[in-house]
């Protein structure tokens, strides 16, 4: 029983907030006019990752990306629409900070009363009570009710209560914000202990330095996708690039995209070793991306292509993030299995283009048409003089869009 | 309450968690129950006397106002109105406060893994204990009537638990479907108001009459109530009154459980 928890393309469907029926009157009626509307959004979209026993993973993502509603999967307050999610042991969620606290009760009845919710044994709680109050500096407040204390306090007692038992799995989302400096430094101490003690960690964060020093993994979420799986020292840089990029319309980031879904690509060059290539916006004729291993957003992205030849640029499958970003991962499907990509990724059509300008190093990539829209199609060309090079109309692959897990 | 098996300081830290299943979750429920009573009764300046004092007042009310319609048709009318609203309270505060457990408790329920029906259990359990208390004004009664205090009088604990099984099914179907529909919240209080005049409560049971018998048949606080005063009038009710309680006790926890646990797992995403 190695692997602790195990989740095998968990997905999560919600209903949208704005078709939610909050009244019978709301819900006869639509039933009655056949308008059962079933428009959905897909909190978590295929997710799949296993945690071993001792390890510390740190959850990255921007918000909405789905980071809350993995650990509520992991605690088991939700079950997945399809997939399945196994948890083998006992998982103490700190989701809650403070949740089960009662206003109304003193520090030390909510000790009781928040560790029979946390799932404490009451011989055990009571064994505890005085260390827990130690641990919270709450002193003699311990017994004036919650409601007087100051929000530092609130936590300082709620934090106390919930690490105050060594789980098997420990899940932290954003716990370590609490109290003042010294409390926080307190706190980041009981952590480790924890994680020495061999606890299996999940942690969210998005404090990124917090998760480099507690996790070697890091998952990033977007979307309610794995974008990448790997060594936190790897996943945190490149997200934290990601993160800081703004939201910018494909037409504003990408000068000349039309609203025909075409987007003029920008510049990939190969490094002199062959292996890495970078995606640059043309304009700027900057980096906006390295060491990612895949597409992931707008304007950003990354290949590493092992096997790829100077002057070729094998093209693979087209990538639409959303309506209003585009972007297309390349690599050489023939050559070796594309790094990132999962199994049926070599079931894709490839075709490799070769471009003369390449052999500096510089390939001019230029215009991309979503395959997604009718009668679009990817074509490859030089956007210095606007004239295509090549052009695959039976490229349109996929008609949906794909997404790279580990 | 369940008492825990560890006491010795040693063998309890060995095993902080409570094992699942329902067995284990006596203290949850406990401290559930705790803190509906410590806060219910917050800054107010009687606290726990109201437990006692709202039956009381209610009777006294009632008393005051038909007393004037019903005295001389019914023998010993304040107890019996006084039975009839303790065991209609213990159902309308059962059922009412299980309907928005689940609601209430949002905050928690999509946050931390608690078994959800502790929700609506704790609720019961707090009315019931309430109820305890609203015994004491009864028995105050049934003292200064001079009523004789028999042994049978013990049967008033059966009519109590099935009143309790009844109330707690149809709370877990009102707390399920609340998740959903807000409206339930609304419905409620009418159909409480609706119970209150089908059953015979403050007005003599020979009221009801003819074509109206059906209302009484059918009406699962009637055989509840009308079992508990039989039992306070000294008498043994007749087997078929026993069965008429266990059965819409049963009926109503079974029907409460499927609905609640086919809903259950939807609760956290809806809430």
């Amino acid at each position: 029983m190695d692997t602790l928890i195990s989740a095998k393309g968990v997905s999560l469907r919600f209903s949208a907030p704005t078709e939610r029926k909050g009244s019978i009157k709301k819900w006869v009626l639509d039933a009655v006019r056949g308008r059962v509307r079933n428009r959905h959004f897909l909190a978590l979209d295929d997710v799949t990752f296993s945690i071993r026993r001792g390890e510390t993973v740190g959850l990255v993502g921007r918000n909405g990306a789905g980071k809350s509603t993995l650990l509520k999967l992991v605690t088991g307050i939700v079950n997945p629409t399809c997939g399945s999610i196994s948890v083998h042991g006992q998982v103490a969620p700190l989701l809650a900070l403070g949740n089960g606290l009662d206003q109304r009760l003193s520090g030390r009845e909510n000790i009781y009363l928040n560790g029979a919710i946390l799932g404490y044994e009451k011989a055990w709680l009571r064994a505890h009570e005085e260390s827990i109050i130690d641990f919270s500096e709450l002193g003699d407040f311990i017994d004036a009710p919650v409601r007087t204390y100051s929000s530092g306090m609130t936590m300082r007692l709620a934090f106390s209560i919930a690490t105050a038992a060594t789980p098997e799995i420990l899940i932290l989302d954003e716990v370590l914000a609490v109290g003042d400096a010294a409390f926080q430094a307190k706190c980041r101490v009981r952590i480790s202990e924890i994680i020495e003690g061999g606890a299996t960690v999940f942690f969210v964060s998005h404090s990124l330095s917090d998760i480099r020093q507690l996790c070697r993994r890091a998952i990033w979420l977007d979307r309610g996708r794995v974008v990448w799986d790997g060594p936190s020292e790897d996943v945190c840089p490149v997200f934290e690039n990601f993160s800081r990029t703004p939201f910018v319309p494909a037409a504003e980031f990408l000068p000349g995209a039309g609203s025909d879904g075409t987007v003029p690509v920008v510049m990939f060059r190969f490094r002199a070793d062959g292996r890495d290539l970078l995606v640059a916006n043309r304009e700027e004729m900057c980096f906006i991306a390295e060491n990612l291993p895949m597409w992931a957003g707008e304007g950003v992205a990354f290949h590493a292509f092992p096997e790829a030849r100077p002057g070729t640029v094998p093209l693979f499958r087209f990538l639409r993030l959303s309506d209003k970003s585009h972007a297309f991962a390349a690599g050489d499907a023939e050559a070796a299995p594309f790094r990132a990509a999962p199994g049926e990724w070599k079931e894709e059509k490839t075709i490799c283009h070769v471009f003369p300008a390449a052999a500096s190093g510089l390939v001019p990539v230029h215009r991309l048409t979503s395959p997604g829209v009718p009668g679009c199609r990817l074509a490859v060309g030089d956007a210095a003089r606007d004239a295509i090079l090549a052009a695959e109309p039976a490229f349109a692959p996929a008609a949906e869009p794909f997404f790279v897990g580990m | 309450m369940t008492e825990t098996f560890h006491d010795g300081a040693g063998c309890a830290a060995s095993r902080p968690y409570r094992r699942p299943g329902f067995m284990h979750s006596g203290f949850l429920v406990s401290e559930l129950v705790k803190r509906d009573f410590k806060t219910r009764y917050d800054r107010s300046v009687l606290g726990v006397f109201w437990c006692v004092l709202q039956p009381a007042l209610t009777m006294a009310l009632l008393y005051a106002v038909f007393s004037l319609f019903f005295k001389s048709a019914i023998p010993n009318f304040p107890l019996y109105l006084i039975s009839g609203i303790v065991f209609y309270q213990f159902f309308v505060e059962t059922t009412s406060t299980a309907l928005r457990s689940i609601q209430d408790n949002a905050g928690l329920i999509s946050k931390v893994n608690v078994p959800l029906w502790a929700y609506p259990v704790t609720r019961a359990v707090s009315s019931l204990v309430n109820f305890l208390f609203a015994l004491l004004p009864l028995f105050v009664v049934v003292a200064l009537t001079r009523v004789p205090i028999r042994p049978t009088m013990l049967l008033l604990s059966y009519s109590t638990v099935c009143m309790l099984a009844f109330s707690l099914g149809v709370g877990l179907v009102l707390a399920s479907l609340a998740v959903f529909f807000h409206d339930v919240n609304f419905l409620w209080g009418f159909a409480c108001t609706l119970f209150m005049y089908a059953t015979p409560v403050f007005y003599p049971e020979t009221a009801l009459t003819g074509g109206h018998r059906w209302m009484v048949y059918f009406n699962p606080l009637y055989h509840m109530i009308h079992f508990s005063r039989a039992v306070l009038n000294g008498a043994v009710p007749p087997a078929v009154e026993f069965a008429a309680c266990a059965l819409f006790a049963i009926v109503s926890l079974s029907v409460g459980m499927l609905v609640f646990r086919a809903l259950k797992n939807k609760f956290a995403l809806a809430l």
